[in-house]
């Protein structure tokens, strides 16, 4: 087995013209299949990080605060005040407001803090226009990791705020990254409760129409809770109750929470979200269904071309003691170099345009789903590298191929 | 007339593996003359042919095809030349082995610049005169060696050249073909065409008018 | 030709695999590079319109609302009210009339009309308030500019047409084009101010001449060709080529397009405004941003067109060379024979790109009347996209770049010694 390896090796050197042809073919394409992956994927990116609630027996509320109507005992704008009143919820996903206590001279700094649930920290980044987000960035004791929107202020990224926490130690808020301007953000949606879809819960931000003209700075809530800072669920709370949760006692909690409040049932929310996936991923299915028959194509017409290249090659070593059908094992070897190269050279090159900033404006990310689909072309590249050698190989015998001298 | 004066020839000048084939080659064969060349194996008699074909160039000295200079001319000319004044006979053939015997003939005439009407008849007539004519439709990859060789000469002189230039022509052939294609090949000088054949055997050398002797890119003896 | 077809006979009867790879991959290629080229202009077409406004709505405007669906004769698709502080700001129409014709030249038929709202520097105020009062407003003299296939008219506002079509009581007739293209002074006016002289102030007087009303504005005397009553917002209205350039400017415009603009353009129409207006607007005017997140996903399609047909092309180079490498043998035999290296250019580009136009002139037709009727369901935009010129155009550039990247391989091949190509083989 070692000799086939060796050969296909060489059977790739000695055609190495062609063969460099042939691994930017298959680099193009695993390029594309990452690019295609990832662009069907964006289309779940507002739906990813709530898919919990949406799938499940869940409420959304908008619990109102400081209300005459609503004592403060009844409110529902906390994760402890949700929990306790509500003993059904099993998890909270919801954007709370806060506010700092900046210290010395950033005490002039006109912010409005916000806090998002761990969901949206890990499931969910926006696009930045500098730095990292807080699922980025590591923990450091006595700091505030924060990203902040686009803004008049002058805050940028590296810059750090000091304040102290709700029991008067020190903290430094140190703004990791910063929103662009349009882009979508976790926040309370707007408009016909009736129509809301996973997307609505990621507004576009426009500092232009901001009228409060302050910036947000968006921490995680578990940061909030650290500080010990008061905080409150500003009018977007996702609850999920548990599965054993009966339709009358659903019906209770609605009316609770109506009571202080208002709110809905999150299923239609999954229904609207579910049907708006299905248009955006079917209006990709052009592109999908292009991407996938070329690849077909492709991966057969490289194998083929190598197969009937090699095929002298294969007379030669028939002759000098192998099998004639297990040459297909140099074939496969060869397209495995092959394969190996254009691996490396799409991910070079994913890495030179991302580097570069040349995919900086796409929805392009390297994760499980992208290298899933790079294993798919590999694995398809590979099945057909051992079919076509097979089916040439079956259709002529060394003879032949010896006596033709052409 | 063919001369050939103080010929070079070196390959892949200026590099690490520079090599001088031909060392200054000096030879004057006549109209009409059959001419061995022969040598060892490496000894130049096949760059010497190829200079002579014009399928490959020299870097000193002069050689005269009638007394015309065959020296960097253009592509063109050299194509001319090879079409119209020699005929080449290979080693292997040298035939398209899909294309029947008397597509292969046909081949020089379709690239003539000279105006030629009844190709077909001329290429049997060539196929004829090698004792193929009854094989013309049949696909040279069907054909035995010796009848390959017969095509590669029949298509050689389908032209009318003045020079029939073979590399090793019975290389591939046994005993008594290759007697029957040098055979072929004394008709072809019977009828005043210069003939000159690389060889390395003495045998097919001795049939020759002349054998002109070469040895580490240099005439030894002629 | 003689060997042109020869090869190819010979390619497709004893290369069967080979061959029918060669025309496969070149259907799958072109039909590619051709979807990718509708893909590339949706996505394109879509980075251009799509965008969030910075200032939010002002007035009826409805911008980029694209799941809205208006009736054309809905007078409020995507007009903009425009506000204008004429208490602490004066400009005469001569001023802005620079403005007008700006917009109008630069939005050409997008631009369903401008129009302003004038008034004489002695209107009476009583009067002013009168017509208030019986809600006949805006008060004041109405100008209006359009350019439409490049000739300017007065645009008629659904208001206009149905008091051109006797409803409510209008009589007379509506200005012809020539009327306003050649700057005859004519105008329609208010039977109720004409009949109601309560309103006859300096600047701007009637009079009746055998049957016919004439208005005095400023001097400039206009024939009166129509006639409204209640639901007519203003006095008079005249084509602005004809508008004296000593009218001011009142309360506000109205400018009103008839399609989603996209951002460059929107954000041109602000420049104007700002330019010409400044201070006097009320409100801040909506700067068009790309909403990025869209703008990410459009630009990820766009980069996946382009390398879709980067790998189209190397799959056809990859092709085209074994091809070529399978021809060594035959090449250096013609070589050998006499054939000069450009005829055997010529025998293989013909054969190559012989079958490569075929087969793009095929696929062009398939894709044409099979393909794009149901690309068009996903992007109703390709539609419009691929027309005769645009197949043509990516022909041309497809033969172009098939006949150099073959060249470039033959004259590759056939530089070499015909022994050399004679020793490899393939």
């Amino acid at each position: 087995m070692f000799t086939y390896i060796k050969l296909g090796y060489l059977e790739f050197v000695r055609n190495l013209k062609i063969n460099l042809l042939i691994v930017i073919e298959i680099a193009a394409v695993l390029i594309t299949a990452i690019f295609t992956v990832s662009s069907v994927r964006s289309q779940l990116r507002f739906y990813e990080p709530l898919s919990n609630y949406l799938n499940s027996k869940s409420l959304y509320i908008i619990p109102e605060t400081l209300s005459n109507r609503v004592s403060y005992d009844k409110q529902l704008t906390s994760y402890e005040a949700i929990f306790e009143k509500i003993p059904e919820a099993e998890s909270v996903c919801a954007q709370t407001s806060f506010s700092f206590n900046f210290t010395g001279n950033s005490m002039n700094v006109s912010i409005r803090g916000m806090g998002y649930p761990e969901e949206i920290v890990e499931g969910f980044k926006p696009l930045l226009e500098d730095g990292k987000w807080l699922s980025e960035v590591s923990q450091e004791d006595g700091v505030v990791n924060a990203v902040v929107t686009e803004n008049y202020s002058n805050l940028e990224v590296g810059d750090e705020l000091t304040a102290e926490t709700e029991s008067g130690e020190p903290i430094t808020v140190r703004i990791v990254g910063k929103i662009k301007n349009s882009a979508a953000i976790f926040k309370k949606p707007s408009g016909d409760m009736s129509s809301y879809k996973a997307d609505d819960f990621f507004p576009n931000y426009l500092i232009n129409s901001d009228t409060q003209n302050e910036p947000y700075i968006i921490v995680a809530q578990e940061d909030i809770d650290r500080c010990g800072y008061y905080y409150y669920i500003d009018k977007c709370a996702l609850i999920k109750l548990d599965d054993s949760t009966s339709d009358e006692r659903v019906e209770e909690i609605l009316s609770l929470a109506m009571s202080v409040g208002s709110g809905m049932n999150a299923e239609s929310i999954g229904e609207n979200t579910m049907d708006e996936v299905k248009t955006n991923l079917i209006f990709l299915l052009p592109i999908v269904v292009g991407v996938l028959l070329f690849t077909i194509v492709t991966t057969i017409c490289m194998s083929a071309i190598n197969a009937k290249k090699q095929l002298r090659s294969y007379g030669v070593y028939y002759i000098c003691g192998s099998r004639w059908k297990q040459c297909v094992f140099i074939s496969v070897f060869s397209s495995i170099v092959t394969a190996a190269i254009a691996a490396v050279l799409a991910a070079l090159a994913l890495f030179i345009g991302d580097k570069s900033g040349l995919l900086k404006n796409t929805v392009i990310e390297f994760g499980s789903w992208q290298l899933l689909a790079c294993l798919a072309v590999v694995v398809l590249y590979l099945i057909t590298a051992i079919i076509m050698p097979l089916a040439i190989i079956g259709r002529t015998n060394p003879r032949e191929i010896l006596k033709n001298n052409e | 007339m063919i001369s050939l004066k103080n010929v070079v020839k070196v390959y892949n000048p200026k590099k690490a593996n520079e090599f001088t084939a031909l060392k200054g080659v000096d030879a004057q064969i006549e109209d009409g003359e059959m001419v061995a060349i022969i040598g060892k194996s490496g000894a130049g008699k096949s760059t010497l042919l190829h200079i002579l074909a014009c399928i490959d160039s020299y870097e000193e000295g002069e050689y005269y095809i009638d007394d015309e200079l065959v020296k960097k001319l253009s592509e063109k000319k050299y194509a001319k030349i090879r079409n119209e004044k020699i005929g080449i006979v290979m080693q292997d053939f040298a035939l398209v082995e899909d294309f029947s015997a008397i597509e292969n003939v046909m081949i020089p005439l379709s690239f003539s610049k000279k105006k030629i009407s009844g190709k077909k008849e001329l290429a049997l007539k060539a196929l004829d005169s090698v004792g193929m004519k009854e094989y013309a439709k049949k696909s040279c990859n069907k054909l035995s060696g010796g009848q390959k060789q017969r095509v590669a000469i029949a298509r050689a002189i389908v032209n009318d050249p003045t020079m029939i230039l073979a590399d090793e022509p019975t290389g591939a052939l046994d005993t008594k073909t290759s007697a029957e294609i040098m055979e072929l090949f004394h008709e072809l000088n019977e009828r005043g065409k210069t003939v000159i054949i690389v060889t390395h055997d003495p045998l097919v050398a001795e049939q020759c008018d002349r054998v002109i002797e070469i040895s580490d890119g240099q005439i030894v003896a002629s | 030709m003689k060997y042109v077809l020869k090869n190819l006979k010979q390619f497709a009867t004893k290369n069967k695999l080979v061959f029918t790879l060669f025309i496969v991959c070149q259907v799958a290629s072109i039909l590619i590079l051709l979807l990718s080229y509708g893909v590339y202009m949706t996505y394109k077409e879509n980075i251009d319109k799509e965008y969030i406004s910075t200032a939010g709505l002002h007035g009826d405007g409805i911008f980029g609302d694209e799941d809205e669906e208006y009736s054309e004769d809905d007078y409020r698709y995507m007009m903009y009210t425009i506000d204008l502080d004429t208490e602490n700001y004066t400009k005469t129409l001569g001023e802005v009339k620079p403005m007008l014709y700006e917009l109008t030249d630069y939005f050409d038929s997008k631009l369903d009309y401008v129009e302003l709202v004038l008034m004489t520097e002695q209107m009476n105020s009583e009067a002013i308030e009168y017509y208030s009062t019986q809600q006949a407003f805006p008060v004041g003299i109405t100008t209006m500019l359009a350019k439409h296939d490049g000739e300017y008219t007065f645009e008629k506002t659904t208001l206009l047409r149905s008091y051109e079509q006797q409803e409510l009581g209008f009589v007379g007739r509506f200005f012809t084009d020539e009327e306003i293209q050649n700057g005859e002074a004519v105008c329609i006016a208010n039977a109720e101010y004409i009949n109601n002289n309560a309103v006859q102030t300096e600047g701007l007087s009637i009079r009746e001449d055998d049957g016919e009303y004439y208005v005095n504005l400023l001097g400039n005397e206009y024939k009166i060709i129509g006639q409204g009553s209640s639901g007519l917002r203003s006095y008079m209205y005249i084509p602005l080529i004809n508008a004296p350039d000593e009218l001011y400017m009142y309360s506000g415009m109205f400018v009103k397009f008839n399609e989603p603009l996209t951002v460059e353009e929107n954000n041109k129409y602000v420049s104007i405004m700002n330019e010409y207006l400044g201070d006097m607007l009320v409100n801040d005017l909506d700067v068009a941003v790309v909403n990025v997140d869209k703008q990410t996903f459009y630009n990820t399609n766009i980069w996946l067109s382009v390398i879709i047909a980067f790998a189209a092309a190397i799959n056809l180079a990859v092709l085209y060379r074994y091809v070529l490498t399978t021809r060594r043998k035959t090449l250096a035999i013609f070589r050998l024979t006499g054939a000069t290296k450009n005829k055997i250019r010529r025998i293989y580009i013909t054969e190559t790109l012989g079958i490569s136009v075929v087969i793009f002139v095929i696929c062009a037709v398939i894709f044409n009347f099979a393909v794009l009727p149901w690309l068009t369901k996903y992007y109703p935009y390709c539609a419009e996209v691929y027309n005769l010129k645009i197949y043509g155009i990516m022909f041309l550039i497809y033969a172009a770049i098939s006949y150099i990247v073959l060249n470039a391989m033959i004259i590759a091949q056939i530089s070499r010694s015909p022994v050399e190509l004679l020793r490899e083989g393939t």
